[in-house]
């Protein structure tokens, strides 16, 4: 008898450890550039707009208070909902995590931006950005005109926060890839300066950023209408 | 227990190294070398810059602005700096590189120890030292990963209550020693020292195991009640010591991220005690009631004393482990061992990889990019030394450039509320004099004069810091702990500040220094 609870105590032991670090397993947390948000409760985006004018901004793991299953959030102008997770989930998510889409779209602008969160590593992220209408984005040599049913990739580590002076900063993206259906295939722009460009149409690149002119400030008064899983 | 078969001491001291190995190797494998996830290290830095100068007194604030109160005798700088000397050959980070992990080693080392006086078995030291290796207090106690003086007090201290508990001589000269690295850490030491002779007599007599370890119970339930009578046990009074008193429900919280519920080996391990008769457990477990009644005091900073109490709870709970496997065939026991042991890697994993996340930078985590590291070495190079200048940046940026350029900040992470609204104003500024002007009235705490030159450092952290919510920008707890780099908010602000008197003497991706005159 004594054998038997010996075991059953080290068993639960071990199983309750993993079960408290499943629950409070550090979130991956997302950079912006300088900004950072965290992701929490495998679904959630927690951001903040702290100064007008600004992309959403830190808030730090320790800063925020977990939410309830179920629960809204809307902080700074941005909502999102929390995913509930089912108890074998947790466990299930803290070995292979699960990819996150956190979608920011302007009603002004009328562009989206997706940010594929993969759990596998800090900062590993790929954004994508499709226009919800026809547009011409004038910062591109030839004005190109995107359709909604286009997205532009950013396969990169990190993405840097638009400024006042409209630009889109690429510091340190691989690669920037084009998905057209109008287009015969995918294209894609290395960004390293030593890369040959050899598609028909390119970004403006200027000492690895990647220009945009327009639209101004896209990124301003973004709401944050969905955080789900793929 | 005693129908365990030992371990081999091979054995032990390979299981040993395998933990220590396998902790390092989780906590660095991020931490590329020879990157340093420390913070405090770069005040002690600043402190030895510092003293370096001429000013020399046995109290830091005296020296450096840096240090607000007087915890400790800069015996611990200087003991890096004299390192730092021998060996010049080594960087910043090498030399904190190699002090932490030989500080590590020791720790667990000291647990198995431990563990070994309570429970006579090497098992016993295997089950300690395990949790030596792989318990890492995240928040404020930080015991094993970081050389700092309250890490090397507690090494020094419980090295002497060891010593006392196996009533051998010469525990004072560690516990001494302990002293002189932290008076807070080293006092509850010596208490806990003296504790022990008080508990080795009390035990002599009849009835005494009853009376020792009823007056250890008693300590605990006292520290306890603190937290639920009406007293402010806060001589301090900053926004600091707020910050660092925990109420009990925090603090349990905090042991749950750090053990999971691996802490359920401690009461076992007071069941074990009771069981046993063993004196020496019998006097470790009386203590580290003691030690815990610290900790438990609803005080600031009483979490703290966990670097003493840790080892005791460790070995104590060690004799919990050893309890339950005691009866069980060989196979079945070395099951549950490396089930203890797996379970405590998964725990030390999660729970270092949170405390990690506030240094992220790229793909790793480190206190200073090799962006900062550059800009220092050029500051240092050129102005270090030089009495009439003053960097001024965010709180963090001051903290790292002021220990590894030696160019003086005021305060450095703990710059005075006043510095701090005054950099606040900087920035966003259209007018480049006002930005001067703001500069100009900063001055270092511990002079009466103003510097005749600025230097102002725009990093990433800084432009960070002042897109921080006004709240958490004026709160000295918080700082940008990881490196950022530079965004073109940044560029566009440094730009505006070459317009006027600023003269733009270094830039690369994550830091600009200007320097102007005030």
């Amino acid at each position: 008898m004594a054998k038997i609870f010996s075991v059953l105590i080290f068993l639960g032991i071990s199983s309750a450890s993993l079960w408290a670090v499943a629950e409070n397993y550090p979130r991956p947390k997302v950079e912006f550039g300088g900004y950072q948000a965290s992701v929490l409760n495998y679904g959630v985006v927690i951001a903040n707009l702290h100064r007008p004018g600004t992309f959403f901004s830190i808030l730090g793991y320790d800063e925020i208070a977990l939410t309830e299953d179920g629960d809204e959030i809307r902080l700074g102008g941005f909502e999102t909902q929390s995913v509930e997770e089912k108890p074998l989930e947790k466990i299930k998510n803290l070995f292979f995590p699960p990819p996150i889409k956190v979608v920011l779209s302007s009603p002004k602008e009328e562009i989206e931006t997706e940010y594929r969160i993969n759990q596998t590593g800090p900062q590993s992220i790929e954004v994508v950005r499709t226009l919800r209408s026809q547009k011409e984005i004038s910062g591109l040599q030839k004005g190109i005109i995107f359709n909604p049913e286009d997205e532009i990739l950013f396969d990169g580590r990190e993405v840097k926060k638009p400024e006042d002076s409209e630009l889109l900063e690429a510091t340190g993206l691989t690669k920037v890839t084009i998905r057209s259906p109008g287009l015969p295939k995918t294209l894609s722009i290395q960004t390293d300066p030593s890369s040959t460009i050899t598609i028909d149409f390119a970004f403006h690149i200027i000492k690895e950023r990647i220009l945009f002119s327009s639209p101004t400030k896209f990124f301003e008064n973004y709401q944050l209408i969905k955080a789900e899983e793929l | 227990m005693d129908q365990i078969r030992d371990l081999k001491f091979e054995l032990l001291s390979v299981a040993l190294a395998a933990f220590a190995i396998i902790a390092l190797f989780i906590w660095r494998s991020e931490i590329p070398y020879p990157n340093i996830a420390d913070w405090d290290i770069f005040a002690h830095q600043t402190l030895f810059n510092e003293m370096g100068k001429g000013r020399i007194s046995p109290f830091p604030p005296k020296i450096s602005d840096t240090f607000l109160v007087t915890s400790y005798l800069p015996t611990f700088a200087l003991s890096l700096g004299a390192v730092e000397k021998i060996l010049p050959s080594l960087s910043f980070a090498k030399i904190y590189f190699l002090f932490d992990t030989i500080h590590f080693l020791i720790t667990v080392a000291l647990s198995a120890y431990l563990g070994w006086i309570a429970t006579r078995r090497k098992m016993g030291a295997l089950i300690a030292g395990s949790l030596g290796a792989f318990i890492f207090e995240s928040t404020v106690v930080q015991t094993s990963l970081f050389f700092t003086p309250q890490s090397a007090a507690a090494v020094l201290g419980v090295l002497g209550i060891a010593i006392l508990v196996n009533r051998k001589k010469w525990a004072f000269a560690p516990l001494g020693l302990s002293i002189i690295f932290h008076f807070v850490i080293g006092t509850g030491a010596v208490i806990l020292g003296s504790l022990v002779i008080l508990f080795q007599k009390i035990l002599e007599k009849p009835k005494g195991r009853l009376v020792a370890l009823s007056l250890g119970f008693a300590a605990l339930i006292f520290g306890v009640m603190t937290n639920f009578i009406p007293l402010d046990l806060d001589p301090l009074q900053t926004l600091e010591s707020r910050e660092f008193k925990f109420t009990l429900l925090q603090k349990l919280a905090l042991f749950q991220n750090w053990y999971g519920y691996l802490w359920v080996l401690y009461p076992v391990g007071i069941w074990a005690a009771f069981r046993k008769k063993n004196p020496k457990l019998d006097i470790i477990l009386a203590i580290s009631w003691a030690a815990l009644a610290g900790v438990a005091i609803f005080a600031p900073y009483s979490l703290k004393l966990y670097t003493l109490a840790r080892f005791l709870v460790h070995a104590v709970a060690a004799a919990g482990g050893l309890y339950l496997l005691e009866n069980l065939r060989p196979a079945l026991r070395y099951a549950l061992l490396a089930i203890l042991v797996g379970t405590q890697i998964i725990v030390f994993s999660a729970n270092q990889k949170s405390f990690k996340e506030a240094f992220s930078y790229g793909n790793i985590y480190t206190s200073a990019s090799q962006e900062e590291i550059d800009a220092a070495d050029f500051l240092r190079r050129y102005y270090g030394g030089q009495e009439n200048v003053l960097l001024v940046s965010d709180p963090a940026t001051q903290h790292v450039f002021e220990a590894l350029s030696t160019v003086n900040t005021q305060g450095g992470a703990f710059a005075s509320p006043q510095t701090r609204m005054a950099v606040d104003d900087t920035f966003p500024q259209d007018d480049p004099g006002r930005v001067q002007e703001l500069l100009g009235s900063i001055k270092d705490g511990l002079s009466d004069e103003y510097p005749q030159t600025i230097l102002f450092a725009v990093s990433g952290r800084f432009l960070v810091w002042q897109n921080l919510p006004d709240e958490l920008r004026l709160d000295e707890t918080y700082l940008i702990w990881g490196p950022k780099d530079l965004t073109p908010q940044g560029e566009g602000y440094i730009d505006l500040l070459t317009k006027g008197e600023f003269k733009k003497i270094f830039q690369n991706k994550g830091v600009a220094i200007l320097e102007v005159e005030r």
